[in-house]
């Protein structure tokens, strides 16, 4: 009699499994079809560093103090920096990130005393090998202030900008049509930075 | 004109070397089109009862995905390991997709629509439907790979388990109908729905007036069962144990590549349209509309046309039933091997030959009701 009873509420356990999934099979999908659509990345996203946008003066905030890497404990970070003529502090001019070798601990963000890097939210970073090795940090910078479109001051010759940015475009960041420079329609735009 | 061309197709599909021509070349169309669409409907029912939408990259909602894998298969190099039977080895793809080739030749599609109407055709199709049994066996056998050979002597195992209900049901339905003519059997389950042998062993309507008792009171377990029982004869999940991916990497098809996997994979649905088309025709009244004896004769007098209309309702039925095969398979996990042989062997074993008795009983009464 127990395996009759139990025979019977298996069968039945087993109709409500087929009753569930057929409603799941009804119901709207839940994926994104990821290279037509594309999802909002959250502002506190970890991706690569960058040097953050200094809406005032234009310039970045990093004065080349070198905390940020030997704050790194990849070692993946080199930059230098000069001091121009009649200004305060040291302006940085090259900032090179080797991405291969990060590890997005966040260290250097931490350590930086003029809250001048932060993470980037790129996640479309999927390209030939060494493509991230070495990445140009001012170079993002300077591709930055054409991307944004108001360019107050540039310190860093402003007539070499507009040359240098689509080849920067072409020769670092691959994926830039894709999600960094904003495109033709507004609308296609979610995961601009 | 058109009258001239259903004339023409009326001819055609009753003269003799024309007639076997296109039967031919029809069912292995059909067959070898619906094994690559079938692959293709499964992924499209796996995606949606997952929440995503299945293959939607190539063609039309992925509708190119089947010609592309299998032209990907095409492609790989035909490799036999080293140390197998190389001949059993390379005779186990053609052995597995050859029966239900077979199985579909009497199979009636319509009405006046089957290529061979055999008196023995039930006969046949389980005859021929066994030899996948064999092929998954000495594939895995002939593959000289330890997981091949486990899923081999389980594929064997299942298979004698299964074969047991699945044909005390058979005889069970044949007792009922007294024919193993497809054909016939089909023909008697004419009128409405209720007279489709799923119901008509309830209750039979077809004498007339109120009706009596039918031969198979249990008719829809008897139903269920096949329908289990045709499920793992297809090693289709949830008794997918001559593949099972998570415990023996393929199984029987652990060393086959390039189209020697594919057509394995093919015929698993091959024969599912096989089990299902079974199903359909002992059940739900193969090519029988359902509704009713005047739009049964309607469709008769309509000739060429009416028949492709009870084809119509044939696939509608049969389509339907594979829909469920992979519903079921999105649904249930796999079984643990000993809960596969005790639902045979405890339950539907004893259940079928419980219906068989209450068949025989009920047919040799006396008509009481």
């Amino acid at each position: 009699m127990n395996l009759v009873t139990e025979t019977f509420s298996g069968f039945l356990s087993l109709l409500t499994g087929l009753q569930i999934t057929i409603k799941q099979f009804f119901s709207p999908t839940i994926t994104t079809h990821y290279p037509h659509q594309t999802l909002t990345i959250a502002k506190k996203f970890r991706g690569h560093i960058e040097l953050k946008w200094n809406e005032e003066t234009g310039k970045p905030n990093c004065t080349a103090c070198n905390i940020c890497a030997k704050a790194c404990p990849s070692d993946c970070i080199v930059l230098d920096g000069i001091k121009p003529a009649g200004e305060k502090g040291k302006t940085v001019t090259t900032y090179h990130l080797n991405y291969t070798l990060c590890s997005l601990c966040s260290l250097c963000v931490e350590a930086c005393p003029f809250d001048a890097i932060q993470h980037s939210n790129r996640y479309n970073l999927a390209s030939v090998p060494n493509q991230w090795a070495d990445m140009d940090l001012v170079q993002r910078y300077k591709d930055q202030v054409t991307r944004v479109g108001k360019n107050p001051y540039d310190p860093y010759a402003p007539a070499a900008v507009s040359a240098a940015a689509p080849t920067a475009a072409v020769g670092l960041d691959l994926t830039s049509s894709r999600s960094d420079v904003p495109p033709a329609s507004p609308a296609a735009a979610p995961t601009a930075q | 004109m058109i009258a001239r061309i259903l004339e023409l197709i009326t001819f055609l599909l009753t003269n003799e070397p024309y007639r076997s021509v296109i039967y031919l070349l029809c069912i292995i169309g059909f067959a070898l089109a619906n094994a690559a669409y079938l692959v293709w409907v499964e992924r499209k029912g796996a995606g949606r009862f997952q929440r995503r939408p299945g293959p939607t990259e190539s063609g039309w909602a992925g509708l190119l995905q089947p010609p592309a894998d299998g032209i990907k298969l095409l492609a790989k190099q035909l490799m036999a390991p080293p140390g197998g039977d190389k001949i059993l080895y390379w005779a186990a793809p053609l052995m597995v997709l050859a029966p239900p080739l077979v199985c579909l030749l009497a199979i009636p599609f319509g009405n006046n629509i089957l290529a061979r109407d055999l008196n023995i055709g039930l006969l046949m199709v389980f005859s021929f439907g066994s030899i996948n049994v064999m092929a998954l066996m000495l594939g895995g056998w002939a593959s000289r790979n330890k997981y091949a050979i486990i899923s081999a002597a389980r594929v064997v195992s299942q298979n004698v388990a299964y074969e047991i209900p699945m044909l005390l049901v058979v005889i069970t339905m044949i007792m009922v109908t007294g024919t193993l003519n497809l054909q016939e059997i089909i023909v008697q389950q004419g009128g409405g729905f209720w007279n489709w042998n799923i119901l008509r062993g309830i209750w039979d309507f077809s004498s007339g007036g109120w009706g009596h008792i039918g031969g198979n009171i249990l008719a829809p377990i008897t139903f269920i069962i096949f329908y289990i029982c045709m499920l793992a004869e297809t090693n289709r999940a949830p008794f997918d144990m001559a593949e099972a991916e998570s415990e023996l990497v393929a199984g029987a098809f652990t060393e086959y590549g390039g189209m020697g996997f594919g057509v394995f994979f093919m015929a698993e649905y091959a024969n599912i349209v096989v089990g299902c088309a079974l199903a359909t025709l002992l059940f739900l009244g193969g090519w029988q509309s359902g509704l009713g004896s005047g739009f049964g004769t309607l469709l008769t007098s309509w000739g060429i046309i009416g028949s492709l209309v009870g084809v119509g309702f044939f696939f509608a039925k049969m389509y339907f039933l594979i829909f469920s095969v992979v519903w079921v398979r999105w649904t249930f996990p796999r079984t643990q091997f000993y809960g596969l042989l005790n639902l045979s062997w405890k339950i539907l074993i004893p259940l079928s030959l419980l219906t068989l008795l209450l068949t025989s009983v009920t047919l040799k009464l006396p008509r009481l009701f």
